[in-house]
């Protein structure tokens, strides 16, 4: 068991590192990640989690059990988790054996049974050949394994990942994404992740806690995050946006149902609207670009079209990107291979209501 | 999703958590706190009592002493020499290390790496043993140079190192070194595109030379200048083994000689020293803010070596002639000690008949001042060096590890001593452990303070750049996979900072093991060190001990010195490796 209570947490001696107040249930065996940009206050979450650092206040509890308040802290050492940093902290004048092995020697356990489960622990990240070596003498995808293998050893229920991604080349982040994924579901371990990449916490977590500037924007599976983004911030900063600042015209007849925003004096469109969403409130349309169907004759429905110009495109591989100017706005656009618009040319615009978010500007949803 | 289900156990469970960290910040907290309490007596404590002393205090406040220091003329004559002695030193410490920089860094002068290991040997000796060389070759009537003179037919001794221009010279041959090295430096790191762009709007090379190359490396000149003139006014040793015969008194052995009259003129000594520590604080400010303000030279990582200038036929006559000046500062003195060291009779030629070991069984085991100095100052240098790395340690270790409150000016308070001349450092501990409850006063311990003390900024220094070295993620990594604060330090700090550490060690115990300035009135009878050992028997004419104490003292230094060298190529080593990963 190990579910994860922070209540009311605060820290912050400076502006760039604080958390202020924030609530989290993080459930026994779940993956959740803390994603935010640089100086959101994840990584000192982290840290608060692990016991590195003393909350000014609020407080943390491991099954019922607090960790960590303004009273006290229980020592990192005491706590049973895992940890691994950004920068790997591999000890440089141990062996990569060594390594692993130091969290099982330091509980005075027989020295065949640290070999053992050193070895299996190696084995788990495909290193057991190169337990000899130093730190030093691996490539970048082995240090992070070796520091995974070391997390792991001593059988913590609880995982922190500090950006553990961050610091390999692309393809290589990639397998390893898989193998985290993989890895969290054989071991039933609770997996607390920090990132700033959201493609790599859309795909790796159950939940994802988005953070900024030290508070909870939103805590919600990557779907629900990506579909309704519970702000402007959040819609910005997971994936590509079009975000269209308008004002209710017309609530939804029931709920569930798009209403109507207006969004320039001679445009209205159909949306799904946030709750307590009334007529004449502010809210902010969301149409991600790879939602909006383009197309050169005019499409065979009245609501929800505009037409424009293509005033650029470029080649993604999988898809392609537009930049299509409307008579108020530019709209970014992302098409299927197949057709091909050329610049200048004049297309058509669509999108379903169920597709364009209304987005309460300031929202948080926790 | 805000549960609260777990508040209701929470209370109970905090009681643990608080006993258990309690129990744990004890251990480090005491750890840190002893260390800084011992730094806080060794430097702190008797820096107050200076202050106290130069105003009258405790006997009584008046400010007497303080106008004393500037009305006396025993005194003015006294700061009047310092201030001439200083002006020479920053002029003649130029003229010899400046172009000795400019030829081995850019030019292609044979022999630079010889030339520059022997001005880093320069320094490295102790400047009395340099004075005593000095004796041996300059003395009036029995120095070899002035019987060669003699023996040409000219009569009356016409070069007398006991003499004002003399400390001046041997004290050069020291800090040239400092000029040197900063000129050196500067050299090396200026962008060569800047040389280049003047040679291709057509300057000559000496043109060049003197509008490009000599502008952009001044701020490092006249740096080199200003630290070697502040150096030469705290070295007692050339100062008493050359000028006190003359009777030409500078601060330093002015405090000395205030001190070693009955009764000791404390407030004296302390007003003087006030003087003296005043002057060095505003040199040192003035040139570290004329460094900062004024550093042209670009530190470019783009590789670019300067190119280095052909000498084409001056290359061997230069070279002979910056050799006469290197070797005088370094080999010449060093020869002439081991061959007195070896002689029965220093004033004659090394012959087979005049060569014994006496002279080292004397100093080593018959001559009981010799002796006890040599296990004396073994025992002091490698005490100190301990306790004064231990220290730094821990004021890095709270410097580069802690939130602590105060973190900051005990770093700042641990280079004061910089500041501080030997002889001042001994003025404030004579009085501050005079009246102190612990019998420290007259004992050994105040010369181990007195060390400890005056290698407080190259120890913490030097800490510092050994836990640097140690990103704070590995020992945060020990600590959550299962290890205590002592168990990281035991088996993640100190392995991979102890190399560096080692070299921080030596660092002090280099200095440490030929101390004088502030042994020379802390000492006692029993307490003698190598140095003492060597000014005693110097004063009463035994060169030869004295030559073979100072060939002892010279082989553990360069050993030492050595190991230092190889110590700190290792260290880079291991610090590519922890940036690496």
């Amino acid at each position: 068991m190990a579910h994860i209570s922070i209540r009311g947490l605060t820290k912050g001696f400076d502006a760039q590192r604080a958390v202020r107040g924030l609530d989290l249930e993080i459930h026994d065996k779940e993956f959740v990640t803390l994603l935010g940009p640089s100086g959101c206050g994840k990584t000192t979450t982290l840290r608060l989690l692990a016991g590195l650092a003393a909350p000014d206040s609020g407080e943390i509890a491991i099954d019922g059990r607090v960790v960590s308040s303004r009273r006290g802290v229980l020592a990192p050492e005491r706590r049973r988790m895992g940890m691994v940093f950004q920068s790997y902290a591999l000890w440089p004048h141990m062996s990569v054996f060594e390594n692993v092995a130091f969290g099982l020697t330091l509980k005075r356990m027989a020295a065949r049974e640290v070999r053992e489960r050193a070895e299996r622990a190696l084995a788990m990240v495909g290193l057991d050949a190169l337990g000899d070596r130093t730190p030093a003498a691996l490539s970048g995808g082995q240090q992070q394994r070796v520091a995974l293998a070391r997390s792991l050893v001593t059988e913590p229920t609880i995982l922190l990942l500090d950006e553990p991604l961050s610091n390999l080349d692309a393809k290589l982040r990639e397998r390893m994404r898989v193998e985290l994924k993989d890895l969290q579901r054989r071991t039933g371990i609770t997996f607390v992740y920090v990132t700033h990449d959201q493609a790599e916490a859309m795909a790796l977590s159950d939940r994802i806690a988005v953070m900024n500037e030290g508070r909870l924007q939103q805590f919600a599976s990557p779907l629900a995050i990506y579909e309704r983004p519970a702000n402007r911030f959040i819609a910005d900063f997971m994936g590509a946006a079009n975000l269209l600042a308008g004002v209710v015209e017309e609530e939804p007849p029931v709920v569930g149902a798009p209403g109507v925003v207006r969004v320039d004096p001679a445009i209205r469109l159909e949306a799904l609207l946030p709750v307590g969403a009334t007529k004449d409130k502010t809210v902010t349309v969301m149409i991600r670009p790879e939602d909006i169907a383009i197309t050169r004759d005019t499409p065979d429905r009245d609501r929800n079209v505009l037409s424009g110009i293509v005033v650029s495109s470029s080649f993604l591989g999988n898809l392609v990107d537009y930049s299509v100017e409307t008579a108020r706005f530019v709209l970014r656009v992302q098409a299927a291979r197949g057709t091909t618009f050329e610049r200048a040319e004049r297309v058509y615009l669509s999108v379903v209501p169920q597709r364009c978010i209304g987005i309460d500007p300031e929202g948080v949803v926790a | 999703m805000r549960a609260a289900a777990h508040v209701g156990r929470a209370g109970i469970a905090t009681g643990d958590v608080e006993a258990s960290s309690v129990a744990r910040d004890a251990i480090r907290a005491a750890t840190l706190g002893v260390a800084v309490a011992a730094f806080l007596l060794f430097v702190g404590y008797p820096l107050c009592w200076l202050v106290l002393g130069a105003v009258g205090l405790p006997a009584e406040f008046s400010p007497h002493s303080l106008v004393r220091a500037f009305t006396r003329p025993e005194n003015l004559g006294a700061l009047v020499n310092t201030a001439l002695l200083a002006v020479g030193v920053g002029l003649l410490g130029v003229v010899l290390g400046v172009p000795v920089a400019w030829a081995t860094a850019r030019t292609d002068l044979p022999l630079r790496n010889v030339f520059h290991a022997l001005v880093g040997l320069a320094y490295i000796l102790p400047p009395y043993l340099t004075s005593v060389a000095y004796i041996i070759l300059l003395g009036p009537n029995a120095g070899y140079l002035n019987r060669a003179i003699a023996s040409m037919g000219i009569h009356g001794s016409p070069i007398d190192i006991f003499s004002a221009a003399g400390v001046t010279f041997v004290i050069a041959m020291h800090v040239y070194a400092i000029p040197y090295f900063l000129t050196y430096g500067a050299l090396q790191s200026v962008d060569p595109s800047l040389e280049e762009s003047a040679r291709m709007l057509g300057a000559r090379r000496w043109t060049m030379l003197r509008r490009i190359t000599l502008p952009l490396v001044a701020p490092a000149i006249t740096g080199g200048a200003l630290l070697a003139a502040i150096n030469s006014m705290a070295l007692f040793g050339p100062q008493a083994f050359l000028g006190l015969p003359a009777q030409i008194v500078y601060l330093p052995t002015r405090i000395y000689g205030a001190l070693g009259g009955y009764p000791p003129r404390f407030a004296d000594a302390s007003a003087l020293s006030i003087v003296l520590v005043l002057v060095t604080v505003i040199g040192l400010s003035v040139q570290r803010r004329y460094l900062g303000r004024r550093s042209f030279v670009t530190v470019g990582g783009r590789g670019a070596r300067p190119a280095r200038h052909a000498l084409g036929a001056l290359r061997w006559p230069l070279a002979l002639v910056f050799l006469v000046v290197v070797a005088s500062s370094s080999i010449a003195p060093l020869a002439v000690l081991v061959a007195a060291a070896f002689s029965k009779v220093w004033t004659e030629p090394l012959t087979p008949d005049n060569l014994t070991l006496s002279n080292f069984v004397a100093a080593l085991a018959d001559n009981q001042i010799a002796a006890r100095g040599v296990v004396n100052s073994f025992e002091l240098a490698i005490a100190a060096a301990t306790l004064a790395v231990t220290i730094g340690l821990a004021i890095a270790y709270l410097d580069l590890r802690s939130q602590l409150r105060g973190r900051r000016l005990l770093d700042y308070l641990a280079i004061l001593p910089l500041g501080l001349p030997g002889t001042v450092l001994a003025v404030a501990l004579l009085q501050a452990f005079v009246r102190f409850p612990v019998p420290i006063y007259g004992t050994i311990w105040i010369l181990l303070i007195a060390y400890v003390a005056r290698s407080m900024p190259i120890a913490v220094r030097g800490a510092n750049a050994a836990v640097r070295q140690v990103d704070v993620s590995l020992e945060e990594a020990a600590r959550v996979a299962g290890a205590s604060w002592l168990t990281t330090i035991r088996r993640i700090l100190w392995p991979i900072a102890r190399s560096n550490l080692m070299l921080a060690w030596l660092l002090v115990f280099i200095p440490a093991l030929g101390e004088l300035s502030a042994t020379i009135l802390l000492y006692t009878n029993g307490t003698e060190t190598i140095s003492v050992a060597i000014f005693r028997l110097s004063d009463l004419g035994q060169l030869e001990v004295v030559a073979a104490l100072s060939t002892v003292l010279i082989v553990v230094i360069l050993l030492a010195t050595l190991l230092t060298q190889w110590l700190a190529a290792g260290g880079q080593r291991t610090t590519s490796d922890a940036t690496s990963i």
